[in-house]
């Protein structure tokens, strides 16, 4: 199942990629560096759709005390700070010659920035070598906490005064035609792509964590 | 005209190298367990 998943996730972001190069429109003004957006905006939709995997771990976890959902939560965070460590790379190449500075201290950024960091110290935290009950333990209560950033980032716009917010809210009815098929199937291929990488990273942890005899 | 390919171009290789190098570690890892 993993190996037709992987196949499959490699065909459909060959398109994808093939899609975004040759079949997507070039936008006036932005030209090439438009189509950052059809890396950018699937990113981070996957990324944050990882946390929210995490956050649901989190939770089966302190119900459950399984380590199984620890293993979940583990493996969506890493993909999810993968993604959001890309969302902050491609965005800030796509600013340099838009906004003419690669980045700006506005909200979405600074509470997107703050995300990340959080689950950086999530990742140290997994690593300090207290025993494995007690970080799935803290694991999952950071990981409950650091979701509630993911509202904040998507209603940042209207919570601090829209003056000093430059990064516009997607409204996908007002981009110029032809953007939003190509973007609804960038969407999927990452999504798909997201799945196939956790599904991957599951079952390292799981031959990991039986190696060790937790299993 | 100018065009910005250049930004398109690093914004995809990035990404393509970080997934790549995921994949790779990965995968050697699930190899090795």
């Amino acid at each position: 199942m993993n190996l037709s998943l992987f196949i499959l996730s490699m065909i459909v972001m060959g398109c994808n990629i093939v899609s975004i190069v040759f079949l997507t429109p070039m936008v006036p003004d932005q030209e090439w560096a438009q189509k950052i957006f059809y890396l950018h905006v699937p990113l981070a939709w996957s990324g944050f759709l990882s946390y929210f995997f995490v956050m649901l771990a989190a939770i089966g976890y302190l119900f459950s005390k399984n380590l199984k959902y620890d293993r979940i939560g583990h493996a969506a965070a890493e993909i999810g700070t993968i993604f959001t460590g890309l969302v902050l790379v491609t965005g800030p190449i796509w600013a340099t010659p838009i906004w003419g500075k690669p980045w700006i201290w506005e909200p979405r950024l600074i509470t997107t920035l703050v995300l990340f960091i959080i689950y950086a110290g999530y990742f140290i935290l997994r690593n300090v070598g207290i025993y494995r009950q007690r970080v799935a333990l803290i694991s999952a209560i950071i990981g409950i906490i650091a979701f509630l950033d993911i509202p904040i980032i998507f209603i940042s716009v209207e919570f601090w005064a829209a003056e000093i917010q430059s990064h516009p809210q997607v409204e996908m009815n007002k981009q110029p035609s032809g953007i939003l098929s190509p973007f609804l199937f960038s969407l999927f291929a990452f999504t798909n792509l997201m799945f196939t990488m956790l599904f991957l990273k599951l079952k390292v942890l799981y031959l990991e964590d039986r190696e060790q005899n937790y299993v | 005209m100018y065009n910005y390919l250049e930004y398109f171009l690093a914004a995809f290789i990035a990404v393509f190298i970080v997934l790549l190098v995921w994949f790779v570690v990965n995968i050697k890892k699930l190899r090795n367990l």
